[in-house]
């Protein structure tokens, strides 16, 4: 006996119109959009129209007291011609090639670290680790202009022990880019707790399997571990890049914070976010840093895409069918 | 497992993180700039209640002066923000078109903000409410005085002046007479032989110059003001290089710009453990507030305080000071007229001079005066108040006439559209000049194209 399943009805598939018909018709469907309700007309509101208001005063003459005046693609055109621009996207950009790698080795090395230590001190290290993170980054600014003093501070008291005399990093224009970087590894903290949450997840019967193979610690890290950590790497090299694109906080707090700070900044500490934010708010001209806003999240966009292409190689998602 | 959608969730955020920064500003009423004119009735009795920003209450100064409105005013409620000047805070509470009442200005700004309608012109409020402009210093109202109207109040006079230290210079085997900022040779001279560094840490600064707070001063100093009027900016001038280059090589023979800010970052300027008296500066330019400073927390130490002077040995100086004025849009310009009124008037200065005095008695200290944009407060000050001091505190009082004689006629820079601007080119041409990654010349002539450029976006 065989069924004749060649000649069973088939419903044809409903149009997305009807689908979505049916499922509003559902009572659960209808929770979830009244539960969701907040959070939409949030980002509405705070998110999307500033957002919208933003890219239309991007063409405008606009000095936030009088009415904005359309001037087309003038603030576009001044934004490429303008060699400040130039200044602050190099600083920034190097900023970023410099501090993602470095705090992400530095943050893996620690995670690792944290990996191995069992007992009763395993809570007191993760808590200490993460402690700096907690710290509020105007603070950080503040606190780093103390340690990096060339003439007192803690960093070249430490680099005076091995007999270096260490620089001017917060006044010498040559320092204060590596001086800016060493302060931001002070929050790595975050990048440490989710790269360690990725390393316990890390099945241990791989390195079981590995050890029987004949693989050292190094070759088990490296064949084993990175790829079991690779969504994770990937995720925080892209969420620190974006960071480091957005620079603001602690470097302004350190440089152009107030009329005292601004006396000792130089071009290597002008960031692309504090530009945008100085035309802004103290030279006025909002319709020009609207147009920087936008020109920096065209470059996010694109390097994160770059990074996304590149993910797509190197990270193994657990299940993939790759 | 799927892979998690990263890529939408990041966009969202890189989108919202970055834009909604300039976002969020909101939009502007139908001004045509140049601010509106006050309307309704000034000359109303005080009610209600103001708010101000960009003023704080350190001291007695600050404190007697409100506390004086407030009791002759008691039903008016007087809410004080404290904190410095943010232009951030004052410019979205004027664009929300709810903004404080009064705001506490840096005076190089005034014209910037009068030039595009953020505060109200206050000529009406000036006469309905009977301010004596005359009583004012005629060069400080030229810092809030823009396009033929008064736009804020001036409240102190601030004034370089030179602080020797008179231990150090005696180790040294030198005097107060030889420093002369006009001289270079001497100058240079000068600074060499008191600044001590054991190799790379300094254990002193022979001339501190205050670069690049001053820089325009040393303009004026060397007979070159690098403004000459709102719309005439002299930074690439040929006499401004020459000053230029001359500062640098005044810091690079005490051991380089950036070397001396790092180490004068390590000052306590304002405790008892201040320069002068740690023997970490030989001499110093700085305004004259810094010896109610040293008056107040080092009162034994020996120093000798000179108006500075130029090649030809007339004294010469430069005149800042902060200001009150109404936002646009602001509620309530009759109270905040008169708070301005009380807050600059000679009476409540004398007042807050009277307290000061008490303060200092009390600790056995000397009053070394408070210097104001109001002449008549100033002339009842030093006039009524002021008693000289005498032995141990004689010092004290040949300081007091010193700054008084520099006080006499300083050069301020003129209210002009681009104050911000302007500030922003020079200190970044200075520091670049003295750091020594550009030349006098370049950097002065950027600079200079900034102002321009940015005088041409005013129109």
């Amino acid at each position: 006996m065989s069924a004749d399943v060649s000649t069973a009805p088939v419903a044809p598939p409903l149009s997305r119109g009807r689908r979505w018909r049916a499922a509003w018709r559902r009572p659960e469907t209808r929770w979830a959009y009244l539960f969701l309700l907040p959070w939409i007309l949030g980002f509405l509101i705070f998110t999307a129209g500033p957002m919208l208001a933003s890219l239309v005063l991007s063409f405008t003459d606009y000095d936030v007291i009088n009415p904005a005046s359309y001037v087309g693609g003038e603030n576009y055109q001044r934004m490429v011609e303008d060699p400040q621009v130039r200044t602050a996207l190099f600083n920034t950009l190097l900023y970023t090639v410099i501090h993602v790698p470095l705090s992400i080795a530095i943050a893996l090395a620690l995670a690792v670290l944290l990996n191995q230590i069992g007992g009763r001190f395993a809570g007191f290290f993760r808590t200490v680790f993460y402690m700096p993170a907690m710290t509020p980054t105007v603070a950080v600014g503040v606190l780093f202009l103390l340690l990096l003093n060339g003439q007192n501070g803690l960093v070249n008291a430490a680099l005076g022990l091995f007999g270096v005399d260490g620089p001017a990093w917060t006044t010498d224009p040559a320092w204060v880019r590596w001086g800016i970087i060493i302060m931001s590894l002070w929050t790595i903290g975050g990048t440490i707790v989710i790269l360690f949450a990725a390393l316990k997840n890390v099945p241990m019967d791989l390195y079981e399997a590995a050890r029987i193979d004949g693989a050292g610690a190094w070759r088990q890290f490296r064949e084993v571990t990175v790829p079991m950590i690779s969504g994770s790497l990937f995720f925080v090299t892209i969420v620190n890049t974006i960071a480091s694109l957005q620079m603001f906080t602690e470097v302004y707090t350190m440089f152009y914070g107030n009329a005292q700070s601004q006396l000792q900044a130089s071009d290597s500490a002008l960031f692309y976010v504090i530009y945008l934010f100085r035309q802004g708010f103290q030279f006025l001209e909002m319709g020009y840093a609207s147009a920087l806003a936008w020109g920096l999240f065209v470059i996010v966009l694109i390097v994160t895409l770059v990074q996304v292409k590149l993910g797509d190689r190197f990270v193994y998602y657990e299940g993939d069918d790759r | 497992m799927r892979r998690p959608m990263v890529l939408p969730a990041i966009m969202a955020g890189a989108a919202t993180l970055t834009l909604t920064a300039c976002g969020g500003v909101g939009g502007g009423d139908d001004s045509d700039g140049g601010g509106d004119s006050q309307s309704g009735d000034l000359s109303a009795d005080p009610s209600g209640s103001i708010t101000t920003i960009g003023f704080a209450l350190p001291d007695e100064i600050a404190t007697v002066r409100v506390d004086t409105f407030r009791e002759m005013y008691p039903d008016v409620e007087v809410n004080i923000n404290e904190g410095g000047f943010d232009e951030q805070q004052f410019l979205t509470s004027v664009s929300s078109g709810d903004p404080t009442e009064l705001v506490y200005i840096p005076g190089d700004q005034v014209g910037a903000f009068a030039a595009r309608g953020a505060i109200q012109p206050l000529d009406e409020c000036i006469e309905q409410r009977d301010i004596d402009l005359g009583q004012y210093r005629p060069n400080v109202l030229d810092l809030v005085q823009y396009d033929d109207s008064t736009y804020a109040i001036p409240e102190f006079y601030n004034t370089p002046v030179l602080i020797v230290n008179n231990t150090v210079l005696a180790q040294a085997g030198l005097s107060a007479a030889d420093i002369d900022i006009s001289d270079q040779e001497s100058l240079l001279a000068a600074a060499q032989a008191l600044t001590v560094r054991n190799g790379s840490t300094y254990e002193r600064i022979g001339i501190h110059l205050r670069l690049p707070d001053l820089t325009p001063f040393y303009g004026v100093v060397d007979g070159n003001p690098w403004v000459a009027a709102a719309d005439d900016f002299r930074l690439d001038d040929p006499a401004t290089v020459a000053t230029m280059e001359r500062l640098k090589a005044v810091q690079d023979a005490q051991g380089g710009h950036t070397a001396l800010k790092d180490f004068e970052n390590t000052w306590d300027l304002f405790g008892e453990g201040n320069p002068f008296a740690q023997n970490q500066v030989g001499a110093m330019v700085i305004e004259q507030w810094y010896v109610n400073v040293l008056a107040n927390t080092s009162p034994d130490v020996d120093i000798t305080v000179l108006p500075i002077t130029n090649a030809d040995g007339d004294t010469v100086t430069w005149a800042t000071s902060n200001a009150w004025a109404i936002p646009k849009d602001a509620d309530n310009a009759a109270t905040s007229c008169e708070f301005m009124k009380i807050m600059t008037a000679p009476d409540t200065w004398a007042a807050a001079a009277e307290e000061r005095i008490r303060l200092r008695e009390a600790e056995g200290k000397a009053f070394t005066g408070i210097y104001t944009a109001n002449e008549a407060a100033d002339d009842k000050v030093f006039g009524e108040l002021y008693t000289p001091g005498t032995g141990e505190n004689q010092k004290w009082d040949d300081a007091v006439q010193s700054v008084l004689e520099a006080q006499a006629d300083a050069w301020v820079v003129p209210a002009n559209p681009v104050g911000a601007q302007f500030k922003a080119a020079w200190l970044e041409a200075t520091n670049r000049i003295l750091a020594g990654t550009q030349d006098a010349p370049s950097a002065l002539a950027e600079a200079q194209d900034k102002v321009e450029q940015a005088l041409a976006d005013v129109g």
